[in-house]
C-alpha cells in the first residue's frame, strides 16, 4: 500500500477549513431557489397522471385554461423539440401524449399568477384514459406475457458478465452459501425538494436557476427538449438544497424553460414533498440471489449472483446503476470465478436512478451477508476471512482487470481490528441491558469506484485573476452539502500559493464555468481539483511572465508569494493587483483554462457498460445493535467506519460526509422503503416514509487510511458514496450476532426482526 | 476522390445495441460529425458527445483521415482542453 505522505509541506490541502457556505446554511443566511421570489413571477404546477399505467386517449386543458389567473397551460403539443428526456435513455416523455406509466407522469404544465389558482388549474385538465393492466412485481414484469410498459417488452437491459469458471469452482468448494435478499426502495429525502425559477435574460435566452448536480447535462436535456441550441439555455445550479443523487436527473428544469419561454415571465416550481415522493427518482430495489463458495481455508473461489432491479417506468441512470451493481457483487475480493447476471426491469413503479452507492449497498448486503455464513460454516473468525480475501495493490480484481489505483481495504480491516469498539465486542455484548434486549457485533467491508469507469471522462476549470488581485476558480460541478468548493478553494489555494481568502469559487453556472462535469460517482473532488491543478502552472505562468516585464527581472529570479510577485532578492515586488491591472491594460486574458482527462481501461470488460474503474474507495464497518426481541426494533448504538478515500483534503468534511452516510445507512438497514401498492405510492411524505433523526444517531467514530492515489488531486480519491455502502450488512450481521437470525430483506423492521426470531433459519423475504 | 478513415469508438448506452464497440468508417474528403453519424445505427444519435482528442466536436467539424472518434452518452465528459 502506497501512502500518502505525511511530512509533505501542504499548507492548506489536509487542514480542517471551516466550510466556505457553512455559516450562511448554518444561520439560514443561504436562500435557496424555492426560497427565491422574483418580481412579476408566475407560480407552475405540473397536472400529473391519475392512473399508474393508462393509455391516453384525449387531454383537453379549456377548463384549466379559462380559470381566471392562469397565464398559460402547455401539453405535449408545446414541446418543441424531442419529447423526451433521461441522461442514458431519453425514455420519459416531457409531456406525455399516447400513454403514462407510472403516476409521476406530467401531462401538462400551468404558470399562474399564484401557487393556489396554479393548482386548481392542474386539477382542472382533463384526460381521458383507458386503464391498462399494472405491473409492480419485477419478477412478473419479466414474464413475456406482461402487461408492456414499454413496446420494446420490460427487460430494458440483460447484462451480464463473467471470469473463470464458477461451475467447476462450486463443484471443489468447501461451502457454498447460496441465499435470497431484497433491498428497498430507498427515498433520498432531501430537505429541498425539485424546485427552481426559469426566465428569459435580455437576448431571450433560458436561465434556470435549480438545483441540481450536472448544469452543463440539465443544459443538454433542456436544449434538446426545446429544440435550441445549448448556448441559448444558462443554468445555474446552487444552492441546492440535498440531492444525494436525485437532483442528478432532470426533475423542474424542461418545465420551467418551457414556461418561460411561453410566457416570457419568471416562472417557480416546487414540488410539494408528497409529489417528490411520487414523481422524484428512488433507489433501485433489488432482488439479489448470491451464491458464494470458498475452500477449506476461508479462501473465496467463486461468486454467481443474479440481481433483478426495478427500474420504475422509465430508465434514467438505471443501466449505469446495474452495472455498478455488477461491479461491485463480488466485493472487494479477489474471486477468479464470478458468473454475474443482472436484469433491469421496467415496471409501472417509481423511477429509480442515483442514490447515493449507486447500486453497490444492495450488493453488499447480499455478498457481505453470504460471508459472514461461510465464516461460520469454516469456523473461521469474521475479520480474518475478510482479512485473508480482500484485494491488496497490483492484485487481478475479479473480473480479471489488475487494480490501478491504490489500495487500502486490508489496512481498513486493521483499523477495525485495532478499534475500541472490536477490541471491546464482548464487552459490549454481555453489558447488562434489559432482559428482553440482546445486543450483537457486525463487520462488513465494501467497496466501490469513483468516477465513470471504462467511459470517457474529462473535465475543465478555469482560473482568473482579478482587478483586486483575487482569483476566480470557475468549476461547474455544484456544491450539494459534501464540502466541494472549501476543498476546491483549498487546493487552488495550495496551487497558486496564495492565501484561501484570495479564492473565491465560481461554481456550477454553465455560463460563468467551464464544463468539469457532474456531481456525481464520488468524483467531483478528484474531476474538479484535477482541472484545477491544470489550469494553476498556466496562470502561475501568466503572472510570471507579466511580472517579469513589470519589474524588469527574469523569470527564473522570481517567486509568487500570497499576493504579490518578489524577485529573489525581494527588492522589486509588483502585487497580484498590480499584475491584473497590467494585463488587462495590454488586452491578455486573465483566464486560463485546464483540463484533466480521467485515467479509464481502454475497453470495458465484455457484457458491461463502463466496468472497470480505474480505481476505488474501501470501507469496513462495525455495528453494534441492540435488539428489543419482545418488539423487534433494532436500535444501532455505536458504530465504527474505516475508508480508504486517498488523501484526505479536510479532515472535518471527511468525518461529517461519513457521519451522514451511515445514518442514512442506518435509513436503508432498518426503516427506509417506499411503499407502492398497485402503481399508489402509500409512503410519500415524512409522516409515513421514516426517516432516522437524531435520536437514531448512534456513537460514530470514523478513521481515514490514508493512500496516495495517483490519479487524485494531491493524492485524493472520492468519499461521497463509501461511507453508506458497508452499513447495512454490518447492521443486518450484527441482528444475526446478537439473536441468531438471518434478516434476508431489508428494511429490518420491527416486524420483520420479530418475525425472523420466532422463526429464525426458516424466515426467508417479506 | 480521396476517402477519409475514421476510427469510431462507442461506449455506454449507445454501444448496446450494436455488434462492436469499435469500427472503422470510410467517409468522403470534407465529411463532418454529422455525416459520421449518419452512418452509424444508433439511437438518439444527435444528443451524443463526439470527441476527438480531449475537445468536443460540433455536428459541423470536419474530420480528418486517421481521426479517432469517441461516441460517449451525455452522461460523462466534461471539456477538457
Amino acid at each position: 500500500m502506497t501512502l500518502a505522505n505525511p511530512t509533505e509541506d501542504l499548507r492548506w490541502v489536509g487542514r480542517s477549513i471551516p466550510r466556505k457556505e457553512g455559516a450562511g446554511k448554518t444561520t439560514g443566511e443561504t436562500k435557496f431557489f424555492s426560497d427565491m421570489i422574483l418580481p412579476n413571477m408566475l407560480w407552475a404546477k405540473v397536472a400529473r397522471s391519475k392512473h399508474p399505467h393508462a393509455l391516453i386517449r384525449r387531454i383537453d386543458v379549456s377548463r384549466a385554461e379559462s380559470l381566471p389567473g392562469v397565464v398559460a397551460v402547455l401539453t405535449h403539443k408545446d414541446v418543441t423539440g424531442l419529447n423526451g428526456f433521461g441522461i442514458v435513455i431519453p425514455d420519459q416523455p416531457v409531456l406525455c401524449y399516447d400513454k403514462v406509466r407510472f403516476l409521476g407522469d406530467a401531462i401538462a404544465v400551468i404558470a399562474a399568477e399564484n401557487e393556489e389558482i396554479a393548482e386548481k388549474a392542474a386539477q382542472l385538465v382533463q384526460v381521458d384514459y383507458e386503464p391498462l393492466p399494472v405491473v409492480t412485481d419485477p419478477v412478473e414484469a419479466m414474464n413475456p406475457e406482461a402487461a408492456k410498459v414499454h413496446a420494446k417488452g420490460n427487460i430494458l437491459r440483460h447484462e451480464t458478465v463473467r471470469n473463470g469458471n464458477a461451475l467447476e469452482a462450486f463443484q471443489n468448494a468447501a461451502v457454498v452459501v447460496e441465499h435470497t435478499y431484497c433491498t428497498p426502495r430507498q427515498m433520498h429525502m432531501f430537505l429541498e425538494t425539485e424546485a427552481g425559477i426559469g426566465m428569459l435574460d435580455e437576448n431571450g435566452n433560458v436561465v434556470l436557476y435549480v438545483g441540481g448536480q450536472a448544469p452543463y447535462r440539465d443544459q443538454m436535456q433542456v436544449s434538446r427538449a426545446l429544440g435550441i441550441k445549448p448556448e441559448k439555455v444558462r443554468v445555474i445550479s446552487t444552492p441546492v438544497g440535498g440531492a444525494f443523487g436525485g437532483k442528478e436527473e432532470n426533475t423542474v428544469q424542461i418545465h420551467l424553460a418551457m414556461l418561460a419561454t411561453k410566457t416570457q415571465r419568471p416562472v417557480k416550481l416546487v414540488w410539494t414533498r408528497e409529489e417528490s415522493g411520487i414523481a422524484g427518482i428512488k433507489r433501485h430495489p433489488m432482488i439479489i440471489t448470491t451464491k458464494t463458495a470458498a475452500d477449506r481455508e476461508g479462501n473465496l473461489i467463486a461468486n454467481q449472483v443474479k440481481i433483478i432491479a426495478d427500474t420504475g417506468a422509465y430508465a434514467s441512470l438505471g443501466p449505469t446503476v446495474l452495472d455498478v451493481a455488477v461491479e461491485n457483487s463480488c466485493g472487494a475480493y479477489k474471486i477468479q470465478n464470478v458468473d454475474i447476471d443482472a436484469y433491469l426491469v421496467y415496471t409501472n413503479n417509481c423511477v429509480s436512478g442515483a442514490f447515493r452507492g449507486f447500486g453497490s449497498v444492495q450488493v453488499n448486503f447480499a455478498l457481505e451477508s453470504n460471508i459472514d455464513m461461510i465464516a461460520e460454516k469454516l469456523g473461521i473468525d469474521r475479520l480474518e476471512i475478510r482479512k485473508k480475501n480482500v484485494l491488496r495493490e497490483g492484485d487481478i480484481g475479479s473480473f480479471g482487470y489488475a487494480i490501478r489505483g491504490s489500495v487500502g481495504v486490508y489496512e481498513t480491516l486493521l483499523k477495525v481490528e485495532n478499534s475500541e469498539l472490536w477490541k471491546n465486542r464482548l464487552k459490549y455484548k454481555t453489558e447488562k441491558t434489559a432482559a428482553w434486549c440482546k445486543r450483537g457485533i457486525g463487520i462488513a467491508t465494501g467497496v466501490k469506484g469513483f468516477g465513470f469507469g471504462a467511459l470517457p471522462d474529462f473535465a475543465a476549470a478555469s482560473i482568473q485573476i482579478t482587478p483586486t488581485g483575487k482569483f476566480v476558480i470557475g468549476i461547474s460541478c455544484p456544491e450539494i452539502g459534501q464540502g466541494a468548493i472549501t476543498a476546491y478553494t483549498q487546493i487552488a489555494a495550495e496551487a497558486l500559493h496564495c492565501h484561501i481568502d484570495d479564492i473565491y469559487i465560481a461554481s456550477a453556472d454553465s455560463k460563468l464555468a467551464p464544463d468539469t462535469g457532474t456531481t456525481s460517482a464520488s468524483m467531483a473532488l478528484v474531476r474538479g481539483g484535477n482541472a484545477i491543478l491544470a489550469a494553476a502552472p498556466k496562470m502561475r505562468q501568466l503572472l510570471l511572465t507579466a511580472a517579469s516585464q513589470i519589474l524588469e527581472e527574469p523569470l527564473d529570479k522570481l517567486r509568487i508569494e500570497r499576493s504579490h510577485v518578489n524577485s529573489l532578492n525581494r527588492k522589486k515586488i509588483a502585487t497580484l493587483a498590480q499584475i491584473a491591472q497590467y494585463l488587462e491594460k495590454n488586452g491578455v486574458d486573465t483566464k486560463v483554462i485546464g483540463g484533466f482527462n480521467v485515467p479509464r481501461f481502454e475497453k470495458p470488460a465484455e457484457g458491461s457498460i463502463e466496468i472497470p474503474h480505474w480505481s476505488y474507495m474501501y470501507a469496513s464497518g462495525v455495528a453494534l445493535v441492540e435488539i428489543n426481541t419482545m418488539t423487534g426494533a433494532t436500535k444501532v448504538l455505536k458504530f465504527f467506519l474505516a475508508t480508504d478515500c486517498g488523501k484526505i483534503i479536510n479532515p472535518q468534511s471527511y468525518s461529517g460526509q461519513h457521519e451522514g452516510a451511515i445514518l442514512q445507512g442506518i435509513g436503508f438497514a432498518l426503516m427506509e422503503d417506499t411503499i407502492i401498492k398497485d402503481g399508489n405510492v402509500l409512503t410519500n411524505n415524512f409522516t409515513t416514509y421514516i426517516i432516522p433523526t437524531i435520536a437514531d444517531m448512534p456513537e460514530i467514530q470514523v478513521e481515514p487510511v490514508e493512500t496516495y492515489e495517483k490519479i487524485g488531486p494531491f493524492g485524493a480519491k472520492g468519499l461521497g458514496e463509501i461511507g453508506i455502502v458497508a452499513v447495512p450488512a454490518a447492521i443486518a450481521n450484527a441482528i444475526y450476532d446478537a439473536t441468531g437470525a438471518h434478516i434476508y430483506s431489508l428494511p429490518a423492521t420491527p416486524e420483520r426482526v420479530y418475525k425472523a426470531l420466532q422463526n429464525k433459519d426458516e424466515f426467508h423475504g417479506s | 476522390m480521396k476517402e477519409n478513415h475514421v476510427r469510431v469508438k462507442i461506449f455506454g448506452a449507445p454501444s448496446l445495441t450494436l455488434e462492436s464497440r469499435e469500427v472503422e468508417v470510410k467517409l468522403g474528403q470534407n465529411a463532418t460529425t454529422q455525416d459520421l453519424l449518419d452512418t452509424l445505427v444508433i439511437e438518439n444519435k444527435d444528443y451524443l458527445y463526439i470527441v476527438r482528442d480531449g475537445i468536443r466536436l460540433t455536428s459541423s467539424s470536419k474530420l480528418n483521415d486517421g481521426d479517432e472518434i469517441l461516441i460517449i452518452p451525455p452522461i460523462a465528459g466534461g471539456f477538457c482542453k
